[in-house]
């Protein structure tokens, strides 16, 4: 406080004094304002360092790696999870770059767009590392880093999130073979079924009655539908595996394909008194893979027949030549359709719609997502459009014949 | 004179269900459990076509047709590959061998083997 200024002073007049204690008071004042504001701004400060204590304590407990590097890529951060998973400490990596620690494993090629990406488009990037533990161990990281920008859109610091998904991947692995494996070996037992029900059903010596031979019936259709979701099962676990479709392409007649599958539905497109409109041109050939493409008809016109009430159509068409060497082959129906909300999920593994679900019970969600895979191996792409209630029109492109 | 088939495979059960289809349809029917004996039985009656098995206990369907095409007798006989795998690259390596066909045993009626094999050489 400022000291006290006494009232009478020998020498000065009572105005000079008034003067004088008027410029002490103000200046008093002043020291005051200061004195609160600096306790203010002291209690502000200490409330920002526990707030930064805060964050840095959930930062260095956080279960994922993180990791701050400046602009050049140099670490200045790396938190516990990141000690402890790496095996490096925090001393040893301040300072260095990742690809003097864990990282460097991977191709050129593929450190150039991560590099793009962060630092030239400034946008988040996703990936996934193989990188190698101080030990030398070796793990696979999902990471993401993004850049953090100053008020000029200049880089401050790169901030990178990895989580060590080793374990997942092998877990995911194993699953995948153990399908394969599984469906290898259902499909001896479930082709006995197939052959000795065929061997009763012809029944050549007339020695079953109708009873009898529906039973078999049954039979045979339990099998075929098993003997498909084996199929399906074996498709799906070559697609994760990573393991692409085999394309065997050749030229071939669409019509001829699509016959085979018509012929394949004819039971239900009878007893629905269906009309079936094919309007493919006769003389369209297309180049890919026969097996696979009657895989991805058969799935769309069966859907089709399934999907579509009695006495309604069914359109088959082709828009012959995109002009860039693909043909848009496609299959309308007049079916339940696909309820908006659910139609962005509908090539989902194992997804089927609501309505789908009421009407065919047994469906395994598996076909679109095949037929797109394989489609998708050929260069091509398959989409829909859908209303509720009014039907649906799915499309592919489809390499055709290059003459 | 009855055409000949050699059918190599080693579940009994589906050996039984198959040649009993060929022996209706007229066919003189050859049965062998694994590759060698496989080979062995195609030597002994050539056949005028072999049904072959991939996975096979000794010797299997694929070394079999390697050792068939090493022969003199064996190197043109017409072979289809009878598989439990869609493995593209057995797949592959069996037609490279020249067999002309494979199809996945599942996926087939006997009716429409028979009709493939009487495709290829008559009855």
């Amino acid at each position: 406080m400022p000291a006290k200024i006494s009232n009478s002073v020998p020498g000065i007049s009572a105005g000079e004094l008034d003067k004088t204690k008027d410029v002490y008071r103000s200046l008093q004042e002043k020291l005051e304002y200061l004195f609160d504001s600096l306790a203010r701004e002291k209690i502000n400060l200490e409330l920002q360092m526990i707030e930064a204590k805060k964050f840095r304590l959930a930062v260095d407990s956080a279960s994922d790696n993180i990791v701050i590097t400046d602009a050049m890529g140099t670490i200045f951060y790396i938190n516990k999870a990141t000690e402890k998973n790496t095996g490096f400490t925090f001393d040893e990596a301040v300072g260095k770059n990742p690809k003097e620690l864990w990282g460097g494993h991977m191709p050129k090629e593929y450190y150039a767009e991560m590099w793009n990406t962060i630092k030239v488009k400034k946008e988040v990037f996703v990936g996934q590392f193989d990188n190698v533990r101080k030990n030398g161990e070796k793990y696979i990281a999902a990471v993401d880093i993004s850049s953090v920008l100053d008020e000029y859109g200049e880089i401050l610091f790169f901030v990178s999130i990895e989580r060590d998904i080793t374990r997942e991947m092998d877990i995911e692995r194993m699953k995948d073979e153990f399908v394969g494996l599984a469906s290898h070996q259902l499909r001896t037992p479930l082709t006995g079924i197939r052959w000795f029900s065929e061997l009763l059903l012809r029944n050549k010596y007339q020695n079953l009655n109708e009873e009898q031979l529906n039973f078999l019936e049954q039979i045979k259709i339990s099998n075929q539908r098993m003997i498909k979701l084996v199929n399906e099962l074996l498709d799906i676990s070559h697609i994760e595996t990573g393991q692409k479709f085999e394309i065997k392409k050749v030229d071939f007649k669409v019509n001829d394909v699509l016959q085979e599958v018509l012929t394949e539905n004819i039971s239900l497109i009878k007893t629905k008194a269906l009309n079936i409109v094919n309007k493919i041109p006769d003389n369209l050939l297309i180049f890919a893979d026969y097996v696979k493409i009657r895989q991805v008809l058969s799935n769309l016109v069966s859907n089709a027949t399934k999907y579509t009430p009695e006495t309604k159509d069914v359109v088959i068409g082709a828009l012959p030549d995109d002009g860039k060497g693909f043909t848009i082959i496609s299959v309308a129906d007049q079916g339940i359709g696909i309820p908006a909300p659910q139609q962005s999920r509908l090539f989902e593994k194992f997804f089927r719609a609501d309505n789908a679900r009421i009407q065919e019970p047994n469906g395994t969600g598996l076909g679109l997502y095949i037929a797109r895979e394989i489609i998708r191996a050929h260069g091509g792409e398959m989409w829909f459009e859908s209303e509720e209630n009014k039907g649906t029109v799915f499309s592919f492109s489809i390499p055709i014949k290059i003459n | 004179m009855r055409k000949k088939i050699l059918i190599v495979e080693d579940d009994v059960l589906l050996v039984k269900a198959i040649s009993y289809e060929f022996e209706q349809e007229n066919f003189e029917v050859f049965t062998a459990g694994n590759g060698e004996d496989g080979l062995a039985m195609a030597e002994q009656h050539l056949p005028d076509l072999i049904l072959a098995d991939i996975n096979m206990p000794k010797m299997d369907g694929l070394a079999m047709l390697k050792a068939l095409r090493a022969t003199e007798w064996g190197k043109d006989m017409l072979v289809i590959m009878l598989t439990n795998y869609s493995d593209e690259q057995r797949v592959l390596e069996a037609l490279s061998q020249k067999a002309f066909y494979y199809l996945v045993k599942s996926d087939w009626d006997l009716s429409q083997i028979v009709a493939k094999v009487k495709e290829k050489i008559g009855q």
